[in-house]
């Protein structure tokens, strides 16, 4: 009995060796999750191939997801407990990730920093384009693409106006009603054809994007993210509320009605489209468009000269995930983003890295440096718990002064009301 | 004698394996696909759920804010608003169109199928087409100009015909498939009780309306339901083509709607999975309703 016993306590003793063995030769899995950016893909995919050779002891399961699945997937995903360890978030949800401790801190020596300053001095204007990835003081991701609008203009349609984009272009609202009343042609029965320059308006989020950054102009702000509060009812948000309400009811340059900014540019039926970032270039160059860039405009009285508002993709760490894991995440994160020239050239996504900024490659850019100078001067959208919510509000606003006819004064308090409320509801508790 | 009886109790016992054999991959399936999700519902509508942290447990707190919820409440006057405008409207003009084609006429298959085309593309498809159709300055629009003279209609954009827009595209793609049903009820009913009423006496329309009609009351109970099913669970078209997914100012946003809003869009999952119950509820309701009353005065 206690020979066999022995024998089995041998056995036993082996196998444990034989399976740690195997289980040390284990690579550890990073499942990367990225949203469908055609032209980034097969460089993703070059690059980790890349990087698991380089890293034996890694292995990385990569997964495209399609952009209008994208939230609801990793949604669903992440509350099933079958979510990636490492995927690029945009910052639109990222207060909502933050406050509800989705997010792990980066792990600056893993992703190849010295420590987390050295991440920032990395960057070009790192305290600020990072911003919308960190939370009292602590860095969350790293970025895989940095956007700030622009404005594109068609330079035929403008020609064909008798304008010049070059001088013509204007740098104050008011005068771009005046070039926009130029550009807009109607046909006989009084319906728009081309318009000369329209605002976003089919999504929410260009509440938080492009109305508010208006407001910030004129020195106000809709939305406090650090102490979740509204100032809606303000008389800088009553001037941009007016703008937009003039641009579609009293000037009738464009409206919610018709075909979406973005669209209608490429079709050719909008000749100032001030909603496109650097990776709106090659589509207007595939929609065979010549096409010129410039600054966005500001307000005659504004104090301050922001464009619209900053946002980015991240990469960011699932913290559910094991230490070695979110470790081998972060290591795959600062390889995936250590080639900006690249991304830029094939993908046409910017990743600021000081070093790259400061290139031949990136100084000889025609469009960059616009693009550039606007994420500089420019802030992230708020960062709040209750992001899509809010921008909903927002939204319901601007329609019920705008496609309604509701009185502006009146809506204002009332939305005031409801942000507020949205906003208390949505406060992370301390 | 006794042993007979054990023979027959195996074989039947063994019979009743194999129909619990072959029934059980739809039982599986079902309590998969069907009864897990309905149960997670209930649960988690009784849950502070934001599917990025572990629900917790809220008893009725999620029903009770829905009851102050402005969005919530305005849903529940859209759905019926576009439940209304697709069911009965649906059932006259499908009824209608299955009498006509009832009738014999020159060219009637073919203009059958066309009349049913719209039910073939996905509804998305016809989504994307209606959305080019009502264009402010669109097709439509033209069609109309000369009875409206307006150069641009806001078909989609303005509070008052945007959701007319949706029942409209809706009843298009529903009623040839209503028709359709309709057409099977009506030739199920036999010649000879048609045949007989004329005999008696009755004109067409007394023998459509004192003999088919009665007669079609199994199907005039399955396309209610359905339809009103269907209704109340308005969503594609919603989400497809209406402005912000809802808009202009919440006029299409149903119930359905809301609940993707608030499971997806706004990550409150505990506030969508109680929409849903109180969605589930009034349907349930309503096909009760209808099922009461078609059974008063059975034939």
């Amino acid at each position: 009995m206690t020979k066999r016993f022995g024998i089995l306590t041998v056995m036993i003793a082996l196998l444990a060796i034989v399976t740690s063995a195997v289980s040390a030769q284990d690579p550890v899995v990073v499942k990367l999750w990225m949203h469908n950016h055609p032209p980034r893909v097969p460089l993703d995919e070059a690059q980790i191939a890349k990087f698991e050779e380089e890293n034996p002891g890694i292995k990385v399961e990569f997964t495209v997801v399609p952009d209008q699945e994208w939230d609801t997937t990793l949604g669903t995903a992440l509350a099933s407990g079958s979510g990636p360890d490492l995927f690029n978030q945009a910052t639109f949800a990222i207060g909502q990730f933050y406050s509800q401790g989705v997010l792990a801190p980066l792990n600056p020596t893993a992703a190849g920093y010295a420590d987390q300053a050295a991440v920032y001095d990395a960057y070009e204007a790192g305290d600020a384009l990072l911003a919308g990835a960190t939370f009292a003081d602590t860095l969350y991701g790293l970025p895989t693409e940095l956007s700030a609008y622009a404005c594109y203009t068609n330079d035929a349609l403008w020609e064909a106006a008798g304008l010049d984009p070059a001088t013509d272009f204007p740098t104050t609202w008011e005068e771009l009603k005046d070039v926009a009343e130029k550009l807009t042609v109607r046909d006989d029965a009084g319906a728009l054809t081309q318009r000369g320059f329209d605002f976003k308006w089919d999504a929410s989020i260009f509440m938080l994007l492009i109305f508010n950054p208006m407001v910030q102009q004129l020195g106000g702000q809709m939305i406090d993210e650090v102490n979740y509060t509204a100032n809606i009812n303000t008389p800088e948000v009553k001037q941009v509320l007016g703008y937009w309400n003039d641009w579609a009811n009293t000037w009738k340059l464009g409206g919610a009605q018709y075909t979406s900014s973005r669209a209608a540019f490429l079709a050719g039926e909008l000749a100032t489209d001030c909603d496109g970032g650097n990776w709106f270039a090659p589509q207007a160059e595939e929609a065979g468009i010549e096409y010129s860039i410039h600054p966005i405009p500001v307000w005659e009285n504004a104090t301050n000269d922001n464009g619209f508002a900053n946002y980015a993709y991240f990469f960011m760490v699932n913290s559910a995930a094991s230490p070695e894991v979110q470790e081998a995440s972060w290591k795959l994160a600062g390889y995936l983003t250590d080639n900006p020239a690249e991304y830029l050239d094939v993908a046409g996504l910017f990743q600021a890295k000081a070093d790259f900024v400061a290139s031949e490659a990136f100084t000889s850019n025609t469009i960059m440096p616009v693009f550039l100078d606007e994420l500089a001067a420019s802030t992230y959208h708020p960062r709040i718990n209750g992001f899509f919510e809010v921008a909903d509000a927002l939204m319901r606003m601007r329609d019920r002064v705008v496609v309604g006819g509701e009185d502006i004064d009146t809506v204002l308090t009332e939305a005031q009301d409801e942000v507020t409320a949205i906003l208390e509801a949505s406060k992370p508790a301390q | 004698m006794a042993v007979r009886t054990v023979k027959g109790s195996s074989y039947i016992a063994r019979r009743q394996y194999w129909g619990l054999a072959f029934v059980l991959p739809t039982v599986i399936f079902f309590a998969i696909f069907f009864l897990f999700p309905i149960l997670s519902g209930i649960y988690y509508s009784f849950t502070d759920f934001t599917l990025l942290k572990p629900p917790v447990f809220v008893g009725l707190q999620n029903y009770q804010d829905l009851l102050k919820d402005r969005l919530f409440l305005k849903s529940i006057s859209v759905t019926l608003g576009f439940v209304a405008g697709t069911t009965i409207p649906a059932w006259i003009l499908s009824l209608a169109a299955a009498v006509l084609f009832f009738q014999k006429f020159k060219g009637r298959e073919i203009l059958k199928v066309f009349f049913f085309a719209p039910v073939l593309p996905s509804l998305i498809v016809v989504a994307i087409v209606w959305k080019i159709l009502l264009h402010p300055s669109g097709v439509l629009t033209t069609v109309l100009r000369p009875l409206t003279g307006a150069g641009e209609i806001n078909w989609l954009d303005n509070p008052a015909l945007s959701p007319i827009s949706m029942i409209i595209i809706t009843n298009w793609t529903i009623i040839p498939f209503y028709m359709l049903i309709w057409l099977a009820g009506l030739t199920g009913i036999p010649t000879d009780l048609r045949e007989a009423a004329l005999v008696d006496g009755a004109n067409r329309l007394q023998s459509f309306l004192r003999v088919e009609l009665p007669l079609l009351r199994p199907t005039a109970v399955f396309i209610a339901a359905i339809s009103t099913i269907n209704a109340f669970q308005g969503f594609t078209l919603q989400y497809a083509i209406s402005p912000g997914k809802g808009g202009p100012i919440d006029v299409n946003t149903t119930m359905s709607l809301l609940v993707w809003k608030y499971g997806f869009q706004f990550y409150r999952m505990g506030d969508a999975s109680a929409v849903s119950m109180v969605l589930f509820a009034m349907i349930m309701i309503v096909i009760a309703v209808q099922l009461w009353l078609t059974r008063q005065n059975q034939y």
